[in-house]
């Protein structure tokens, strides 16, 4: 099936758990009707479903087993941490940052991380639900990780030792 | 110049001093086309709630709730803020987390992902319309009101006022905007506030004025008033449902949804506001109409002017900062009306048309120069029309309402074709108007113009629905494929992410039905027994609970 680089993208941010129409847009830097219009023909083409066609739940996703099959392989470290911890690579990476950085403004987690700013936000709000950080400032977004957060950065921080290496 | 008038003079101009420090700030926050429409989201709940109250406290506002205590009894002045505040609470709880997960940027872009490009040509120009409508009034209402405090001609003041607010949304957009509305609610509070306190000292506690007061009988006495139950305004089912159908369809509404940090913080955001506005805008403001009466007695003024007759009694410095609300409350409607209008405009017409692959980044400068543009616009028309600023204002309503009863439709029915959509909201649209021009004010008579929006589109989209194909998902055959449940998906995760949300809130609701004072035994008492007070706490706490 020959899928385009932006519905492949989609398909993968859906396994992570990315799955919102929010998350699209905000990942893909491109509009939501045009996000929209990608999600709706891969839909035609039974990759992937919404999740409910009326209320809040029409803006979330799901893959159907058409779709999972279309999915790029992933290496070792990031089927690990999908698999077990539900995060991939960029938002272990927050995490990591954020564990020495507690309060660490949005902002200055994505510069440092270099990673765009609306994908950061989409990454963020994936972690905050999941319960791995938290985050406050009445103005400017501020994060901290939680102790369950830290664990997982201190579980796979030798596994990405070796990866590196 | 008078030291009074030094003084009044002086707060002002320290207040705009503040708004251009806050321009300056935010500015530097500004790189992308995100930044500057809905501050990259990352809105906090405070600063999402305290935005929403101060869009209500609007120029318009003020003397209106003060006004209808007085011609239609205190309760029903009370009813024009609670209104809003249910209004808002729907919104928040319902629609905006929506909103929120859409990834929209403005409304007319929700209406392209639910029905078609037809559909979401429309609704830019009924939200435009809606949003400079309101804008347009708000320069007036603020150079009517400097130019009686000051003396200042009209052009100037609200040459001023649209200079100073405008030099701050161009430079840094929604934070500044954000950050703005936060410092105009704080000065409206303290103000208010301080005005009560100082006329229960002067005049007297308010259950004797109150029960004093001509009229109070059906003033104060009487819940309903001299309000009924027609379709005409002020009536109660107008009070009770007017605004919520009117920020459905709002742009400016929509902003602070898109804005927000998470759906949590923009659930929060708008139960927060609405909290503000009843302590702040409902019966505290209504009761200034009363000791308006009680102070002046009743036919020696209008009753649009009870608010600006007590702004008068208070004492110096006090008045000033009365002022300084006053202004406050019109410049954060103009600022956010204004980005309100100039979103749908660069979103939807500009990027959509013109420049559609243009980066985030490239999107800045034409979004300041729209911005700067449609200020222009607003500031020329409220020279040549002032006359027509309460028409301004009720077209609010008028290009609000069709948007909204076709998107509350279409959020609970998958049936809604975009045939249906789009005649349903442009046929509303054109009905309202032709109810508004009609000579013989039939909105007087029979029916506020919102009314007849509101039935027209639905109609219009329920006999158009039943007669067109609806999208794919809407057809009776269609039967959807079943998500995957392959391992390594997220999805097969879902139901975890889900059960730690039911965990953090059970966790925080026994922490909440925790008794704070009292022996071991009563609190250990009161724990066993959270199968009570849950439905209680559910009641008080819904947001928490459920």
């Amino acid at each position: 099936m020959n899928l385009n680089k932006n519905e492949k993208k989609i398909l993968s941010y859906i396994r992570e758990g990315r799955n919102t129409l929010a998350d699209f847009t905000d990942n893909l830097g491109i509009s939501a009707p045009e996000a929209n219009n990608i999600a709706e023909n891969l839909e035609h083409q039974e990759f992937i479903i919404k999740e409910s066609y009326t209320g809040i739940k029409r803006y979330n996703f799901l893959l159907t087993d058409k779709g999972a099959k279309e999915l790029t392989q992933l290496s070792e470290i990031e089927k690990e941490l999908l698999t077990k911890e539900s995060i991939n690579l960029n938002q272990y990476k927050i995490l990591k940052y954020t564990s020495v950085n507690p309060n660490a403004i949005a902002g200055v987690i994505a510069e440092k991380l270099n990673i765009p700013a609306m994908e950061l936000i989409s990454d963020l709000r994936y972690l905050v639900d999941k319960g791995l950080m938290k985050e406050s400032g009445i103005l400017r977004r501020k994060v901290s990780v939680f102790p369950k957060g830290v664990e997982i950065v201190n579980n796979y921080e030798q596994m990405m030792l070796q990866e590196s290496q | 110049m008078d030291f009074k008038v030094f003084l009044l003079f002086s707060e002002v101009v320290l207040y705009f001093v503040l708004m251009v420090g806050i321009g300056l700030v935010t500015k530097k926050w500004i790189s992308s086309i995100s930044d500057f429409f809905i501050s990259g989201r990352e809105v906090s709940a405070i600063t999402i709630g305290l935005g929403l109250s101060a869009i209500m406290f609007s120029g318009a506002t003020l003397p209106a709730i003060s006004g209808l205590a007085i011609t239609h009894g205190v309760w029903i002045g009370s009813l024009y803020m609670w209104g809003w505040a249910a209004g808002i609470i729907i919104f928040g709880k319902t629609f905006a987390p929506a909103i929120r997960r859409s990834g929209v940027y403005t409304l007319p872009e929700w209406a392209q992902i639910r029905f078609d490009e037809k559909t979401r040509t429309v609704v830019a120009v009924a939200t435009s319309m809606a949003a400079f409508g309101s804008l347009f009034a708000q320069v007036v209402g603020l150079g009517n009101n400097l130019t009686a405090l000051t003396g200042i001609p009209y052009w100037a003041t609200t040459l001023v006022i649209t200079v100073l607010c405008t030099f701050y949304m161009y430079a840094g957009g929604f934070w500044a905007l954000s950050i703005s509305d936060m410092a105009h609610m704080i000065v409206i509070m303290i103000a208010l506030v301080g005005s009560v306190i100082y006329l229960i000292v002067r005049f007297g506690d308010p259950i004797t004025v109150f029960s004093g007061v001509a009229g109070a009988d059906w003033r104060v006495f009487s819940f309903i008033g001299k309000a009924d139950f027609s379709l005409r305004f002020p009536s109660i089912p107008s009070l009770v449902f007017g605004w919520l159908l009117t920020m459905l369809g709002c742009q400016y509404y929509w902003m602070r949804a898109v804005g927000g940090r998470s759906e949590k913080a923009v659930k929060r955001g708008y139960c927060l506001s609405a909290l503000i506005t009843c302590i702040f805008g409902s019966t505290l403001l209504a009761g200034f109409g009363i000791y308006a009466l009680h102070i002046y007695g009743e036919g020696n003024f209008q009753s649009g002017t009870a608010f600006g007759m007590i702004v008068r009694t208070l004492p110096l410095g006090m008045d000033g900062l009365m002022l300084v609300a006053m202004v406050a409350a019109c410049m954060s409607t103009f600022s956010t009306a204004l980005l309100g209008v100039s979103s749908p405009i660069l979103r939807d017409v500009f990027q959509r048309f013109l420049r559609p692959n243009a980066t985030a980044e490239e999107l800045v400068l034409p979004s300041r120069i729209i911005t700067l543009g449609v200020a222009a616009i607003a500031w020329m028309t409220a020279l040549l029309w002032k006359e027509s600023a309460a028409l301004a204002l009720a077209a609010m309503w008028a290009f609000s309402v069709p948007t909204a009863v076709v998107l509350v439709l279409a959020h609970c029915s998958k049936r809604i074709t975009n045939q249906a959509g789009f005649l349903g909201v442009s046929i509303g649209i054109i009905v309202t108007v032709i109810w508004y021009f009609a000579p013989g004010k039939l909105w007087a008579k029979y029916a506020h113009p919102m009314w007849v929006g509101f039935f027209v589109t639905l109609i219009v989209t329920t006999v158009v629905t039943i007669f067109t194909k609806p999208k794919f998902y809407g057809m009776d055959h269609f039967n959807p494929q079943a998500p995957s449940k392959m391992k390594g998906l997220a999805q097969s995760n879902a139901a975890n992410i889900s059960n730690f949300q039911t965990q953090e809130h059970k966790k925080a609701m026994q922490q909440l039905m925790r008794p704070s004072i009292g022996s071991q035994r009563w609190k250990s008492f009161i724990e066993k027994r959270h199968r009570c007070t849950t439905p209680i706490a559910k009641l008080i706490f819904p947001h928490i609970v459920d």
